[in-house]
């Protein structure tokens, strides 16, 4: 998912040029991502066809320089207006405040000296805008994408080991489901600390996942790679605790895999 | 950002008004004999016409339109485009040396990844085109996002053709002197170039689709399609118009699925966190992300 946090984005961008073909990604999550930044896209653009070309057309301003940033505050002002007026959330105007902050990056991108036409400026921006949503897909296009059936089971199980947000529910389970139907270990790369790492010793201890920030992936994996099989792996466990038998018996109901 | 030719007037003449097959990729002819130039010329500007007149006729056109009238006038426009175009004329001279490529291998690669580069700006010229058009009309934002996602492909798919040519073309100097090896690179570098083609080519007859139904649903008479407009989303049946854009995305995606396959590092850019359109994408994600 592309990242707002600058650290995580890069450490991402870098685990994936790294380690792209060790790495799988669950349908859902990949549609998931593609949607949102395509939502991105067409927002902004609608912003741009909707808003701001007839704003400047409205207001008979046919060229802009890079003096004319004014002209933008204004039309953005109005715009928030209009949001106060439909009573949006908060998330509208951050939404706002983003492509304000980015038009008026671009306007004062354009040389001294040089007048653009209005229309060519709101294109020009709307093709670079175009050119790195194009960008931003490449990395989760690239991944391999496999379909995991959902397993309420499993989710259960997940859930008691401490996570509590739906959707990364489902994809730990679908992770573990991988995991043991396929019988080679994952690792469940995130920066998710609050929802994920944070329940890293239950996850391992009750369904022998694996989570790890991109930075440890490849240590993990190195480590691992010297363990048995997953199923193995599990079937060795001394004194399986209640829990842990209880997670086999879900992973039998769910993927028909005897684990213990 | 602003370079000369993205900022200056761009009209719709670059953007895809006949199948722009001088970026179809070709196939190296080991030893071909040199065909007379004025036969091929005219062979490939009837191939040309041949194609375009195909698409043509799975477009729904307007009642008011005589199909045979706009045959003529596409037929007219692809010949004068084929006359002025100064790419297509590069196009045909590679086309002539890949046919026979042991002979004219360095001139092949004196001429084609320049021509490339040129390729790349049409492609850039043609988003901005169509980023152009969708501002001036009403039309949903689907429309800018399938048909620039399919030229950007197209851009994807140079990187991918110049990075494994010049792999290629070191082996064949390598190789000069043994026609056998040579040879087996040649089919080695046809059989990647084939299998990718007809996603390629599936794509390209999709976005012209997609084009030349909006465009001549907009205007009243032949003469009018081609030339630029004010497009209006009332003027064009919805269910049409989404069953295109659905079908260029769909192709889109194979097109690059099969790139991916191809390649996957090629394929991969890395997007600088400093760009502020990167930038943007990012946080309206994250942020359309909590909306749910």
């Amino acid at each position: 998912m592309p990242q707002k946090n600058r650290r995580f984005a890069e450490s991402c961008e870098q685990f994936l040029e790294d380690n792209a073909s060790f790495c799988l990604v669950s349908s859902s999550v990949k549609k998931t991502t593609l949607d949102l930044l395509s939502s991105a896209h067409k927002h902004v653009s609608e912003q741009l066809q909707e808003g701001l070309l007839p704003y400047l057309v409205q207001k008979n301003i046919k060229e802009i320089t890079c003096r004319d940033c004014l002209i933008f505050e204004d039309f953005f002002y109005v715009q928030r207006k209009k949001l106060k007026r439909q009573g949006k959330t908060e998330i509208y105007y951050e939404l706002i405040g983003q492509i304000e902050q980015w038009v008026a990056k671009q306007v004062h991108e354009i040389p001294r000296g040089s007048k653009v036409k209005a229309i060519n400026f709101t294109s020009v921006i709307l093709t670079e805008l175009s050119m790195k949503h194009d960008a931003l897909k490449t990395p989760i296009e690239i991944i391999e994408e496999v379909v995991i059936p959902e397993s309420p089971g499993l989710n259960r199980l997940v859930a008691l080991a401490g996570v509590k947000k739906m959707e990364d529910i489902i994809n730990l389970s679908s992770a573990i489901s991988f995991q043991f139907e396929n019988n080679t270990w994952v690792i469940f790369v995130t920066f998710d600390e609050e929802h994920v790492l944070s329940n890293r010793p239950l996850l391992k201890e009750i369904c022998a996942l694996h989570s790890s920030k991109p930075a440890y992936a490849n240590d993990y994996l190195v480590k691992i790679s010297k363990l048995s099989k997953p199923i193995q792996f599990y079937r060795n466990i001394p004194n399986h605790s209640v829990q842990q038998k209880d997670f086999a018996t879900e992973v039998k109901n769910a993927l028909q895999v005897n684990i213990i | 950002m602003f370079s000369g030719s993205l900022a200056g007037n761009c009209s719709r003449s670059a953007l895809g008004i006949i199948r722009n097959d001088v970026s179809q990729p070709t196939s190296l002819g080991f030893m071909k004999p040199l065909t007379d130039e004025i036969v091929a010329k005219q062979s490939e500007t009837s191939t040309l016409i041949a194609d375009n007149l195909k698409i043509l006729e799975t477009i729904p056109l307007p009642d008011s339109f005589d199909l045979e009238e706009v045959r003529k006038v596409l037929e007219n426009k692809i010949k004068i485009d084929i006359e002025k175009d100064p790419l297509r004329s590069i196009a045909s001279n590679l086309s002539k040396y890949a046919n026979n490529f042991y002979e004219k291998m360095e001139s092949y690669f004196e001429g084609i990844f320049d021509f490339d580069n040129q390729l790349r700006e049409r492609k850039r010229s043609d988003v901005f085109s169509v980023s152009k058009e969708y501002l001036m009309s009403d039309l949903p934002a689907s429309y800018v996002e399938v048909l620039s996602s399919s030229l950007l492909t197209e851009i994807k798919f140079l990187d991918l053709f110049d990075y494994t040519v010049r792999r290629e073309r070191l082996k064949l100097r390598v190789v000069r002197h043994n026609n056998k090896k040579f040879k087996r690179i040649c089919d080695g570098h046809n059989s990647w170039i084939d299998k990718l083609n007809p996603f390629h080519n599936s794509m390209v007859d999709s976005r012209i689709r997609l084009l030349w139904y909006v465009d001549f649903h907009n205007c009243k008479t032949a003469e009018e399609a081609f030339e630029f407009k004010v497009l209006k989303k009332s003027l064009i049946d919805k269910e049409t118009f989404f069953s295109n854009i659905l079908e260029l995305h769909g192709r889109t995606d194979q097109f690059r699925k099969a790139l991916i396959e191809l390649n996957k590092h090629v394929f991969h850019v890395s997007s600088s966190r400093d760009d502020s359109t990167v930038n943007l994408l990012c946080n309206s994600v994250e942020l359309m992300n909590s909306l749910g």
